[in-house]
Formats: structure tokens, sequence, C-alpha cells
């Protein structure tokens, strides 16, 4: 064998084994963006369905929304007085 | 592994924009069915000397609501003209009647119309005006009170 010869061989398995090293650290990398995707895809679907419930009226609220002119006023004093005026009619 | 890469990333495309439409969506069903200020309550908020409210969606039980437009008179003189315009007599204690659905001075009776339950209160200078637009809420308003009554 020449020394040019064993520069080639040489150089051949250096290449091959920083393929091989890849190869084995691909499965891994595949995982983890696999995981990924999987957890940006969970996080889409948690706000999907959890915005249109938490925009929906609260069942324990008396009411949808409350317009004023005034801004001393707070929602929950109008609706105690509508309150107030049924329980007095 | 090439196969499932391609797979992985097809349904990165299809999945992503679905969910992200899906937000969107509900985003914007729910500004679809934001309650609007009624004509009763644009008509009023404009006068300085009363504090106006419309109260929407205000539940008389699980399955029933009403809007309500509260008018508030800040001193004697804006409630005196207020118990005016509404042709109110009574001195004190709450007044109450049924009107019609385009003017809540003007007295009715049921029929099957949309109306106005209005109720005045001499003592909180205030009258509340309940838009009724079905029998169901009528008779929610009126079991509702019978309920508090008890």
């Amino acid at each position: 064998m020449t020394n040019e010869e064993f520069d080639k061989l040489w150089e051949q398995a250096s290449v091959e084994g920083r393929a091989s090293r890849l190869a084995a650290e691909y499965p891994a990398w595949h995982r983890r963006q696999r995981r990924v995707a999987g957890l940006v895809a969970a996080m889409l679907l948690v706000v999907a369905v959890t915005t249109p419930m938490v925009m929906k009226r609260d069942s324990a609220s008396r009411y949808e929304k409350v317009y004023c002119n005034r801004i001393d006023k707070n929602n929950q004093q109008w609706v105690d007085m509508a309150d107030y005026l049924l329980m007095n009619a | 592994m090439k196969l499932e890469i391609i797979n992985l990333s097809r349904a990165k495309r299809i999945l992503i924009p679905l969910l992200i439409t899906l937000v969107l969506l509900a985003g914007c069903s729910h500004e679809a069915n934001e309650p609007e200020e009624s004509l009763l309550y644009k008509r009023y908020a404009c006068r300085p000397e009363l504090a106006v409210a419309q109260v929407c969606g205000f539940s008389l039980n699980d399955s029933v609501q009403v809007d309500v437009v509260l008018l508030q008179a800040g001193d004697d003189e804006s409630w005196q003209r207020l118990k005016e315009e509404f042709n109110i007599h009574d001195e004190d204690g709450t007044t109450s009647w049924l009107a019609t659905a385009d003017n809540p001075a003007q007295r009715t009776k049921w029929n099957g119309e949309p109306v106005t339950r209005v109720i005045a209160s001499h003592h909180k200078k205030t009258v509340g005006l309940y838009i009724i637009e079905s029998e169901a809420q009528l008779d929610a308003l009126m079991d509702y009170q019978l309920e508090k009554m008890k």
C-alpha cells in the first residue's frame, strides 16, 4: 500500500465515521422534532377548544355585558339595580 | 425514515393551519355574538343629566335572559323631568307598567308583540326598562319576581 492509498482510505474512514455518527444521532433528533411538533399542535388544540369556552358567558355571571354612559359606575351596581327594581315592583 | 419525515411535515402542514383556523373562527364567532347597544339605550345615553346603562343578557333563570336599560337621575330636578316624561304621578314607592317597545311612556297590554316592562323607583330615582320580546321572557320575568318575593 502506498502512502497515497493509505491517505485515501483514512479520509474515507473519517467521512464514514462522521456519517455513521450522524446516522446514530438522527433518530433522537427526529424524536425531538416530532415531540416539538406534537407540543405545538397540542397547544393550538387546547387554545382552539378553550377560547370559546372562556369567552362564553360564565355560568355564574348574571349578565353578558353592560354598556354605560358613566365611568364612575361599575357593572355590578347596574345588575344589582335591575334586580332591586324587580324585587320592589 | 424518509417517508416518516415526509408524512410528519405533511401532517404539520395540514394540522397547524387547521388549528390556527379553528382559533380564528372561535374569536370571530365570539365577536359576531357580541350584544349591541339598543335603540332605547342610545336614545337616553346622550343625556348628561342621566346615568344610563344597558345590562345585556340579564339572567332571569337558566335559559331566559332579557336586556335591561336603566335610567338614573342625578338629582331631584332631573328625576322630576324623567317622571314627567314617563307620566309618573305617584310621589313615592315603585311604579310599574307594560309599555310599547318603542315608547316606554305609552302604557299597553300584552298582545304578543314585543313590549317594555317599565319599573320606576322614586327611592332610587331610577327607571328600569326591561325589553321583552317573547312570552317566555314575560313569564320568566313574572316568575322571577314571584320567586324573589317569597
